[in-house]
């Protein structure tokens, strides 16, 4: 009953759309008519380049969010739990972060050339921040008292870190993750769009600049629907873990 | 040997003008297998003493030495038992598994059964045996605080530093873990350093009382507590000596 409300309004717009268009009020060659959407969706669906792309797209995606994960939740730490590391490597940090991802995709396309490789560094630039930011305000608020729990049982660092730090800050670095997840999807597509030749955002831009809207909209609601199932999944894997770790429980 | 040993004990924070002595030349000394209990108005620097025997704190005059030993930093043999058991206690982590804690930390620990299975007999002596599957969150105030209590067993402690260890929980609790806390203590030999607000429950549980005053922190009072063991909340509350060692007691911290 909750999605047939839900598909309500999308459906209504929908309908709308194709009876404008076809009353002639709609120019056609900017809102293709939902039929004509369906159609050239169905034809790259079936040809496998919606396939190939969607892979291409979320290759680059995933490989620039290990990129940030790897390097963010250590840094996060070091930055979280040594006054030193905070003092000496935020100021670079600061520095860095306004600069717009987007702005770096020159740079990236000198270095690494078309391909996988720039689109990932872009990815992990963008989206390092959030998993950073997220590691440091959870090491920092790790309870005091467990701080003391471990010393009072001549816990050592390594078994400290393993035992404490990670399980207590687990639940506050996924909340990072999530963000950036978001973050790599709309940055890897625009990474596409702007200059790199695949995937999804290519789809997108190249289907425009040959005048077929129709497959413009089609990969641009596929978009959608992928970014949609990806937030839905990490739902279900946040209620499920999230509780054990103490952060949903109230 | 006495189990603690402070000689002079001081701790000043600052410097200069801005100098506050917290704990003024403490001298005291702990029997092996004592309860002591601690007592005094807030303020009066009870839990920084018991973090000073810990070796969380280091005095800035005087020694400390535990089982013959100087106090530098804290040990698995002083457990310390947090009032804050919610906060002690690991949320992510089972029951029975946070009792296993300490053990994992161990060399002869043994194997993961093995740990499950000492952590239940833990959990079976602090009556928690059908609760070791749960959550901490899951469980009353007075189950989480026990579950505390069954950790530190695991760490096989010679000496339990208590602070205000039922300072949050209801009155029938609070009497079912102090009966609980002198049992196993007893059995097991424990010495304990038992910090505490309350009059009764210092007098009750302890071999010795100790009165601290406060700005700064010293000994202003220590009398031996000459009541039979085991204790009974009943007869031994209603007991004369118990109730001339409350009205002694009484006045001294009304005093402050």
């Amino acid at each position: 009953m909750r999605l047939l409300k839900g598909t309500l309004v999308p459906l209504l717009v929908l309908l709308l759309w194709e009876a404008a268009s076809r009353a002639g009020v709609l120019a056609i060659g900017t809102f293709s008519r939902p039929s004509e959407i369906a159609v050239a969706g169905a034809v790259i669906a079936a040809d496998g380049s919606l396939i190939l792309a969607t892979y291409q797209t979320l290759q680059a995606a995933f490989a620039g969010l290990l990129i940030a994960l790897v390097s963010g939740i250590p840094l996060g730490m070091l930055v979280g739990l040594s006054a030193v590391a905070q003092r000496t490597v935020s100021p670079t940090l600061d520095v860095l972060r306004p600069i717009p991802p987007v702005a770096l995709i020159p740079l990236a396309l000198l270095v690494f050339g078309f391909g996988v490789s720039m689109e990932a560094v872009v990815v992990a630039f963008a989206s390092v921040w959030s998993i950073t930011i997220a590691t440091t305000a959870a090491v920092r608020s790790i309870e005091r008292n467990l701080l003391e729990v471990a010393k009072s049982l001549e816990m050592g660092t390594i078994a400290y870190v393993r035992k404490i730090i990670i399980p207590a800050a687990f639940a506050r670095i996924a909340v990072g993750i999530r963000v950036a997840i978001g973050i790599a999807l709309v940055v890897a597509v625009t990474v596409e769009i702007v200059v790199n030749p695949r995937g999804l955002g290519y789809g997108i831009i190249l289907s425009q600049q040959s005048l077929r809207p129709d497959l413009m909209y089609a990969q641009l609601l596929w978009v959608g629907f992928v970014g949609w199932s990806i937030n839905s999944a990490l739902s279900i894997i946040d209620r499920r873990l999230l509780w054990r770790f103490g952060t949903v429980r109230q | 040997m006495s189990a603690i040993e402070l000689r002079g004990v001081s701790l000043r924070y600052g410097i200069g003008s801005d100098a506050r002595e917290i704990l003024s030349s403490i001298n005291l000394s702990v029997r092996a297998g004592e309860f002591l209990s601690i007592i005094g108005p807030s303020g009066c620097g009870k839990t920084t003493l018991l973090r000073l025997m810990a070796g969380l704190v280091r005095p800035t005059a005087g020694t400390i030495s535990a089982d013959g030993q100087a106090v530098e930093r804290p040990s698995r043999r002083r457990a310390i038992v947090f009032q804050d058991y919610g906060k002690a206690l690991l949320p992510w982590r089972r029951v029975w598994s946070n009792v296993a804690l300490p053990l994992e930390l161990e060399d002869g620990g043994g194997s993961a059964a093995e740990r499950r299975s000492k952590a239940l007999e833990l959990l079976r002596v602090m009556r928690l045996e059908t609760v070791a599957d749960h959550f901490p969150e899951q469980l009353s105030g007075g189950m989480q605080q026990r579950v505390q209590i069954a950790r530190t067993l695991a760490q096989n402690p010679s000496i339990w530093l208590m602070d205000e260890p039922f300072g949050a929980l209801d009155a029938i609790t609070r009497q079912q873990l102090q009966d609980e806390v002198a049992r196993v203590a007893a059995a097991r030999e424990i010495t304990v350093i038992f910090i505490t607000h309350d009059l009764e429950e210092a007098i009750y549980l302890g071999d010795r009382v100790i009165v601290l005053g406060a700005y700064p922190g010293r000994i202003v009072e220590e009398i031996e507590v000459a009541l039979p063991k085991p204790r009974d909340q009943l007869t031994t509350r209603e007991d004369a000596r118990f109730l001339r060692h409350r009205h002694h007691l009484f006045g001294l911290l009304e005093g402050h």
